[in-house]
């Protein structure tokens, strides 16, 4: 029933599908042609698939340990702030996306500061002396961290379930746990099994932490960046990138699989915030009690940025002192504007670019659409580290890569030594997100309702704009946020794409940190976390300003009338 | 009234983005001088892992005219993205690190071959004998001790590298892997042409049952006994070696047997379009006044024979210091390695 194709989605679609092609799947392509051309295959079967297959099984472990964690607490605190009413939840729901807004790295050092053989918690108070590095520290470390994302993805499917449904159950005689079991979760399927995916991905693709606090255990993502940054094998870790796909695309097909199975339509697309009135005080107790968990841990988490960035050194002495702010402001501060523009800049791009993507493949009949979901995902199964070496190997000859077969010798079109490379890998790596968060969302619009439009005489772009952008404004300002701080943090696809001229506040963090001035990494984390704080409270005005002053409206009404 | 506020905001937000933009702005070049100075104005990008090396930017610029922009990355991290990029890197200047990865950028051809004239002060030792790299300073290798775990372990520090190999120091050692850090490979390397290959292969069976595991990066060993996760670090020494004892309870130990070292290299990439002003800055930082700013910035035995060793460093009994064969070093550098690997497992 497609009438009136729009010309203009259908150039948008080719040209997206074409730079898509150009800036995705070609990196990735050639660092994996880079890799098996410049080596031998006796190696191969000797020498590599022996360590490689280890490495799989640890990065396997750690990842599907991670994912049912992860996802479960992304489930319980999506509950457990969005429909149990205590006091203290609008301040949890915002504590527990703080890890979103401070670079990854920072949180696995607090840890091993506070939980460490030597941590605060652990050995100063208790006594104890525990190892951190191991299994256990990878575990804890990304379930802490991704339990966020999690929950970012399921929060907003618990926010947009059909209450109508839920009532009419409730109505009919069912109890809270039928309810619960038999509507509400098999309406979050989309949204849970989005967040497994993207957990177990990120999970595998993850060398940071296990590089930190692995120890002796290692991951195939690490044993990549080990291969890379150590032994200079940048063959060997292209080989080790190609085993670090199979597992990742089972991942793609399952969720896909499982999610379509389970298409629940709903009517009502509503933010009306409902609450479990008869749920036990046992159960209550028990979901905030785990929810509270967590966090405590964002806590501790940021409460060692804060008292490391204002006091002379963790650990020994905790003297207040601004030593470290006046260092960091005396210093060029230009790492921390670079970061805020590509954080920005991605943030709109991206996250506008994966939205209209989800859209037009889910309700335009376009050829191709499922090839190009899947090259649009892949960067999610890419270590970000590997997809920059792509884009290095890449993009070093003239004409955006291509001219390495013609035009040597045209400077002015290599891609490589110019700033807008860094940009072009952080927005094609992350459009995915906005495709997801579209997809989710439009999993629960009934179709029918585009149809009836057209059907009444809408056009297509007026149903685009007067129907579906309002109804996909929550995936782009998810998807906007997500980016956004993604970008702030982000370190393995870029770093070594980065110019003297362009470095980010990540990249000074990482250094700093691992060459032990905590004081001085800490004030730096604190400020970005800061910037990204003001950046997207700004951004969230903008988006819900009506809202916003609404509400500023009622309570000004509100303290009048108490005046009165 | 609606629309107005939407505006307002989006003014706000622009007013912001201009305000940091404005941070960034560095002041145009100064003018005048152009005889003293003939490459005032021209930028040099330099990849950096010379620890503290940025407190001494300010100066060279004042001296030249010649502006600087860096960034920190490991040697190791440097050699990869120059070897993806065959060598066509941006940057026109190499400024310390491993000199193990200098050596292979140098056979790759990343390099540019350049003799400063101030190399006449200079120990040869220190510099590549064709000119890919010159030696800024001397980095021995050593010990890093805290003191408190120390003491609350019940241990002395450790004296000698046979010491390390100790069963006492069981768990308390951090050092990183050989394959991933210059100095690392240098100690295994210079163990090696110090004792010969018998001696030093059963002393790091030895050495490798006290090790967890290896660390991942040359930096570590110092964040963890400085955090008190381990007891000992071998570490390289420089002044930020020294500088964390300042607010934690470590101390620097000069082997006493013998000391490994390597040189804090610098070289000019092959690829630079600013040869002239990257000749510049060599002759400046290889310079008496050059020399006696960078120890200013870190303390460390500068190269020049005419500098001297900062007060801190006055412990170091030079006649302890590794006969080293640069060359050999990283000749076998593929070979060791692969043994070392046969040896100490995936740790």
């Amino acid at each position: 029933m497609q009438s009136r194709p729009s010309f203009i989605f259908k150039l948008f679609y080719i040209l997206i599908s074409l730079t898509i092609i150009y800036f995705v799947l070609l990196p990735i392509v050639s660092v994996f042609v880079y890799g098996l051309l410049s080596g031998s295959s006796a190696d191969l079967s000797n020498q590599i698939l022996p360590q490689v297959w280890k490495y799989m099984k640890n990065s396997l472990q750690v990842a599907l340990f991670v994912t049912i964690v992860s996802t479960s607490f992304g489930l319980l605190a999506s509950i457990t702030l969005w429909r149990v009413k205590f006091w203290g939840r609008k301040l949890m729901r915002v504590l527990v996306l703080m890890p979103l807004i401070s670079p990854p790295f920072v949180g696995t050092v607090a840890f091993i500061m506070l939980f460490g053989k030597r941590g605060l918690i652990t050995h100063s108070l208790l006594g104890l002396e525990i190892s951190p590095y191991g299994f256990h520290g990878i575990v804890t470390m990304q379930s802490i961290g991704l339990a966020t994302l999690a929950y970012l993805l399921i929060s907003s499917a618990i926010r947009k379930t059909d209450v109508s449904l839920e009532e009419a159950a409730r109505n009919l005689g069912a109890s809270e746990k039928k309810v619960f079991l038999t509507i509400t979760l098999p309406l979050m399927i989309p949204e849970i099994t989005v967040a497994a995916m993207l957990v177990f991905l990120t999970s595998m693709a993850d060398f940071a932490t296990p590089i930190i606090i692995g120890g002796a255990y290692q991951t195939l993502a690490s044993d990549l960046y080990i291969q890379i940054t150590g032994l200079y094998n940048v063959q060997m870790a292209s080989i080790t990138g190609i085993f670090l796909f199979i597992p990742c695309f089972a991942a793609f097909f399952i969720q896909r699989y499982y999610s379509g199975k389970n298409l629940v339509y709903s009517q009502y697309v509503t933010p009306e915030m409902i609450e479990y009135r008869q749920v036990k005080p046992i159960i209550k107790f028990m979901l905030i009690g785990l929810s509270s968990l967590f966090v405590i841990f964002v806590v501790f988490q940021y409460a060692f940025i804060v008292i490391g960035a204002f006091t002379e050194h963790w650990g020994y002495n905790y003297a207040f002192t601004l030593r470290h702010l006046e260092n960091i402001l005396n210093k060029n501060l230009a790492s921390f504007v670079n970061s805020v523009k590509l954080a920005v800049t991605v943030g709109f791009i991206s996250s506008l670019l994966g939205v209209l993507l989800a859209y037009i493949i889910k309700t335009k009949d376009y050829p191709l659409t499922r090839q190009l979901d899947l090259v649009v995902t892949l960067p999610a199964a890419t270590p970000g580290i590997l997809l920059g070496i792509g884009y290095l190997v890449t993009f070093r000859y003239p004409l955006l890569g291509i001219g390495k077969y013609v035009l040597t010798g045209f400077e002015p079109v290599i891609l490589l030594g110019t700033g807008i490379i860094i940009y072009l890998i952080c927005i094609y790596r992350y459009i995915y997100i906005g495709m997801k968060a579209g997809y989710a969302l439009m999993e629960h619009v009934n179709p029918n309702l585009e149809l009836a439009a057209i059907n009444l005489g809408a056009s297509e772009r007026r149903v685009f704009f007067d129907i579906m952008f309002p109804l996909l404004k929550p995936a782009f300002n998810a998807a906007f946020l997500k980016n956004f701080t993604s970008t702030m943090t982000t370190l393995g696809a870029i770093v070594f794409l980065l110019l003297p001229k362009n470095k980010v506040a990540v990249q000074q963090i990482f250094q700093i940190m691992t060459s032990s001035e905590i004081g001085a990494a800490a004030m730096m984390a604190l400020l970005l976390s800061l910037l990204s704080l003001v950046f997207l409270a700004a951004f969230q005005l903008l988006l819900n300003y009506e809202e916003i002053f609404k509400r500023l409206r009622e309570a000004r009404q509100w303290v009048s009338s108490l005046r009165k | 009234m609606m629309k107005n506020w939407k505006l307002l905001i989006l003014a706000m937000m622009l007013v912001m983005a201009l305000a940091l933009t404005g941070c960034g702005k560095t002041e145009p070049a100064e003018q005048g001088k152009t005889d003293e100075k003939p490459f005032a104005g021209t930028t040099l990008e330099l990849l950096v892992a010379y620890g503290g090396a940025d407190k001494s930017f300010d100066a060279f610029t004042e001296a030249t005219g010649i502006k600087i922009e860096w960034l920190e990355m490991s040697t190791g991290s440097a050699l990869a993205k120059l070897q993806a990029e065959d060598g066509k890197t941006t940057a026109d200047i190499w400024f310390g690190g491993g000199v193990d990865s200098y050596l292979n950028a140098r056979d790759l051809g990343y390099l540019e071959a350049y003799k400063s004239p101030e190399l006449s002060a200079i120990d040869p030792q220190y510099v590549d004998k064709d000119g890919y790299f010159s030696g800024l300073a001397l980095v021995p290798a050593g010990f890093i001790v805290n003191e408190d775990i120390l003491k609350e372990k019940g241990l002395e520090a450790p004296k000698t590298w046979e010491d390390l190999a100790d069963p006492k120091y069981r768990g308390e050692i951090s050092m990183p892997n050989p394959a991933i850090s210059g100095t690392s490979y240098a100690i295994v390397s210079g163990l090696i042409q110090a004792w010969g290959e018998e001696k030093a292969w059963k002393y790091f069976e030895a050495f490798d049952s006290n090790i967890d595991f290896y660390a991942k990066g040359g930096g570590e060993p110092l964040e963890k006994v400085g955090a008190g996760e381990f007891a000992v670090g071998v570490v390289a020494i420089t002044g930020g070696t020294f500088n964390v004892g300042e607010t934690r309870p470590t101390r620097v130990v000069y082997p006493q047997d013998l000391i490994p070292w390597t040189p804090a290299p610098i070289a000019i990439f092959k690829n630079t379009k600013n040869l002239d002003a990257a000749k510049a800055l060599i002759d400046w930082y290889l310079s008496y006044d050059g020399q006696n700013i960078l120890r200013e910035a870190d303390a460390r035995i500068m190269a020049r024979s005419d500098v001297d060793a900062p007060e801190i460093m006055s412990g170091l009994d030079k006649s302890k210091l590794v006969k080293f064969d640069l060359e050999r070093m990283g000749k076998e550098r593929v070979v060791i390695l692969e043994k070392w690997k046969g040896l100490v497992g995936e740790k």
